[in-house]
């Protein structure tokens, strides 16, 4: 479906027009019929590569195949379906015509326009806001019929930009039920995120980004392989004196609600068992904690420090 | 080609949506029919004044809304991200520029058309009520006239949009603002300069007020507007050369626009 190779991007800034390298070698490979979720904080760049995929701006350096043809086919585009970030559309017209704009601009018109409009709205629940203007829609409402406009053409291929963002709980769970339907249907996904928890249970592979570089891809799961596992304890009473040694062990103690919570890392696991069973405390739960995006994000940030040093 | 009606469409839906067009345009309806107030002095009289007055207000609210609505024509929706929903779509550039042109001149197209007929209607009214026959032919000036004074002020606005368009395609709307009033100071000027030019017999000044003279569009050509009120003769032979002198212009800035906007990024 699309496939990114060494993609460079620099941007010119500033009144000196100083270059700021903002890609620095973004690989991706996105299959047929998979929810690629592609995950990195703040400013990493996912949205430039989007920019750069959908030809928004120029590349720097680099190839990328998209759906089979070079960048720059704009009949490609016909099979594509886009979300930008942070939604914004032309205030002065409604729901129902801006849909109908977009649906014009991919060749479509008539009832069968219509009719995919009132589909796409009921879909994403804005059947209400059909005749509002967009200027009194909120931040969720845009983003909702943002997901109708990109869905307009019953696209192949599905590129959102943080589509959780602006939504409460419940339009995300929706949001998420909307793009499995997406891949049961055959379609590609591919959807950026700065939330790992927004990607967890929806997406077959991904990708980490940051500054600017793909630094791993693969299932999820894997991605925290060979990275050490925390655990946190739960523990009533037991011999405090003793419990407060584990700090030797490195393992973080402190009270919580009149239990002992104990954190520590997995190779010290059996060892913190030993003294707390000998403490004669009694355990109400252990279970591990899993690592998070933020902390990959640190670790990945310190290896990209050491490789700069 | 289908995408440039649709980007077209928006623009002209944009425009009427806005209340700064209704309040120009209802302010220039206001002031033509303001000058009805002169009416009352000899038929003659009044009506040239009603006339020229109303001729002006036409070209200076046309004008107005040609600049303010194309400042902001291209740049508001590379400043507000729509561009992003517009080229994820199968458009080509060359066809959103076309389309923005298009809903503009169309834009314009309605209000001249609007603000045109309030003052022949006008015109008509005084011209009539003095013989009691409807008059279409009043001291010496068929009032066809008129509508030949109001088809030239709608080819300036043809031009002015170009080249607000040009600038829009590359920089904020106040820049384009003011480059458009300058080329249109220049434009409107443009023999003035040359004849400035003549007269201080420096061969420097004398070749950049040619070049100027001849890149610039002359828009004094566009202005017929004593030949409509105090009689002379606008052949249509001058209508065709003016037409295609206007469309000519507008090509030429619409080619402008779509290579500048070719290449342009959308950060
Ligand atoms: N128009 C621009 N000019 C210069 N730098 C930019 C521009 N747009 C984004 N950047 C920079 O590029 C980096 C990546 O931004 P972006 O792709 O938006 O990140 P993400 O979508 O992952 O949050 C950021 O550091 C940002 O400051
Ligand atoms: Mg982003």
């Amino acid at each position: 479906m699309l496939r990114v190779e060494n993609l460079v991007k620099d941007y010119a800034t500033g009144f000196l027009k100083k270059k700021v390298r903002v890609l620095n070698g973004v690989n991706l490979t996105v299959n047929k019929g998979e929810i690629f979720g592609f995950v990195g904080p703040n400013g990493a760049g996912k949205t430039t590569t989007f920019k750069v995929i959908l030809g928004f701006v120029s590349l720097t350096s680099g190839s990328i195949e998209l759906m089979g043809e070079p960048l720059g086919d704009v009949e490609v585009k016909r099979n594509i379906g886009y979300l930008p970030e942070n939604p914004f559309f032309y205030d002065y017209l409604t729901g129902e015509e801006l849909l109908h704009y977009m649906g014009e601009l991919h060749g479509l018109n008539g009832d069968s326009l219509s009719k995919r409009i009132d589909e796409l709205l009921e879909k994403v629940n804005m059947t209400h806001a059909k005749k509002i203007q967009l200027r009194k829609y909120s931040k969720g409402m845009l983003q909702r019929v943002g997901i109708a406009q990109a869905l307009i053409n019953d696209p192949q291929f599905l590129i959102l930009d943080e589509p959780m963002s602006g939504l409460d709980p419940i339009g995300q769970r929706e949001i998420k039920e909307l793009i499995l339907e997406q891949k049961e249907k055959g379609k590609t996904v591919l959807l950026s995120s700065h939330i790992l928890s927004d990607v967890e249970a929806l997406c077959d592979r991904v990708a980490i980004i940051i500054n600017g570089r793909v630094v791993k891809t693969g299932e999820l799961g894997r991605l925290f392989e060979g990275i050490h596992t925390n655990y946190e304890m739960l523990l009533r009473g037991g011999d405090q004196e003793a419990l407060n040694n584990l700090g030797d062990l490195n393992v973080e103690v402190a009270k919580r609600a009149g239990l002992t919570v104990l954190k520590f890392d997995e190779n010290v696991k059996s060892r913190v068992l030993d003294v707390v069973s000998d403490s004669g405390g009694d355990i109400v739960s252990l279970h591990p904690l899993r690592k998070s995006l933020e902390g990959l994000f640190v670790e990945e940030a310190k290896k990209d420090s050491h490789i700069e040093t | 080609m289908k995408a440039i009606w649709s980007v077209a469409h928006n623009t002209f839906k944009e425009a009427i949506r806005d209340r700064v067009l209704y309040s120009l345009i209802l302010f220039a309806i206001l002031m033509i029919l303001s000058s009805l107030l002169f009416a009352s002095i000899s038929a003659q009289q009044s009506n040239k004044i009603i006339k020229d007055f109303g001729l002006t207000v036409i070209s200076l609210i046309g004008i107005i809304i040609s600049v303010f609505l194309g400042m902001g024509l291209v740049y508001k929706e590379i400043d507000k991200n729509t561009v992003y929903n517009i080229f994820s779509k199968p458009i080509r550039r060359y066809e959103f520029i076309l389309g923005k042109y298009l809903g503009l001149a169309f834009t314009l197209l309605i209000n001249t058309v609007a603000m045109g007929v309030i003052l022949l209607l006008i015109v008509l009214y005084i011209e009539t009520k003095h013989s009691g026959i409807i008059q279409f032919y009043y001291g010496g000036i068929y009032i066809s006239e008129l509508i030949k004074a109001i088809y030239f002020e709608y080819l300036e606005f043809l031009v002015i949009i170009g080249i607000a368009l040009v600038f829009s395609s590359f920089t904020t709307p106040v820049m384009t603002l003011l480059f458009t009033l300058f080329l249109f100071a220049i434009g409107r000027f443009s023999s003035d300069i040359r004849l400035f030019a003549e007269e201080v017999k420096n061969p420097v000044v004398e070749y950049i007020s040619e070049i100027i003279y001849r890149v610039i569009p002359n828009l004094e050509k566009f202005d017929v507007r004593s030949e409509a009120v105090y009689g002379g003769d606008v052949s249509w032979m001058l209508i065709f050369y003016t037409t295609v002198y206007a469309v000519i212009y507008t090509f030429v800035l619409l080619i402008l626009s779509i290579l500048i906007f070719q290449n342009r990024e959308f950060k």
